[in-house]
């Protein structure tokens, strides 16, 4: 489970709009499996297909967590012309980096964004409840 | 039947080339280009992340031997990289023992043997 809430969730979408139609990516921070911390990274691919945390954000996030007792809970980036679903990029883009969650957010309807949550292992998508699936 | 056999021969062969370039360009894709990796596999597999951009956490020591800083896995303590070039500005004495952060480059030669090129060395919070 990786309980999002209204407050996380808002940033994400509110990060994914702003960037649209290009594709956002973003870290999330957190203390005993919940979210603390939302940090907005630059997509160093610049893309409406493709994310990549910019490396020198990346480190500056752990060293953050680091310094403040976090852990690095999860990654989440945009999806503007597809389901919050993991496509097979993001499961090859994951190989390297197995513990966080992976959050989507769709914007493939832009009045009512979908987010949802997933952990990527060996290739193996597995959902992720976040406490709201109701809702956008 | 004989030709067919052979073209469907070579067009397996061009598909196992081509699908082996794609993997050795893409296979190595994170979500970022710096890659989080154990002092373990660091000297487990040390060709895999030659010259890449790295970031491991271990317990920072001291190598005689090299007379350089050395980060020791966490949980395997036979396994040690060397931490070389660091210029930044604290010195590392204090960190002795302690868990620590190196990000870097990973390289791997006979003086050295496995090390990082660390442009960061920073503590771990308890």
């Amino acid at each position: 489970m990786l309980p999002l809430g209204d407050d996380v969730r808002g940033q994400m979408i509110a990060h994914a709009r702003e960037q649209f139609p290009k594709e956002c990516c973003g870290l999330l921070a957190g203390v005993g499996g919940k979210p603390v911390k939302v940090i907005r990274a630059t997509n160093s691919e610049d893309s409406e297909f493709r994310y990549r945390v910019d490396d020198r954000e990346l480190l500056r996030f752990l060293q953050d967590c680091d310094d403040n007792g976090w852990d690095f809970l999860a990654v989440y980036h945009s999806h503007t012309r597809s389901e919050a679903y993991p496509s097979p990029t993001d499961v090859r883009l994951a190989g390297n980096w197995p513990d966080p969650y992976y959050v989507l957010v769709s914007l493939v309807d832009q009045d009512d964004p979908v987010v949802r949550a997933f952990r990527i292992t060996d290739g193996e998508i597995s959902e992720v409840p976040t406490g709201d699936e109701a809702s956008a | 039947m004989g030709r067919t056999l052979m073209y469907a021969v070579i067009t397996a062969l061009a598909v196992f080339v081509l699908s082996a370039t794609f993997l050795l360009k893409h296979g190595g894709e994170s979500l970022a280009s710096v890659q989080q990796v154990s002092v373990h596999d660091l000297t487990a597999g040390p060709s895999r992340f030659e010259g890449k951009p790295v970031t491991t956490v271990g317990v920072l020591g001291f190598s005689e031997e090299h007379d350089r800083y050395k980060l020791v896995d966490v949980d395997e303590g036979d396994f040690a990289v060397i931490i070389r070039r660091y210029t930044g500005g604290d010195p590392l004495d204090a960190l002795v023992g302690r868990r620590v952060r190196v990000s870097g480059v990973f390289g791997f030669d006979e003086g050295s043997g496995a090390h990082i090129d660390a442009s960061y060395v920073g503590p771990i919070a308890d």
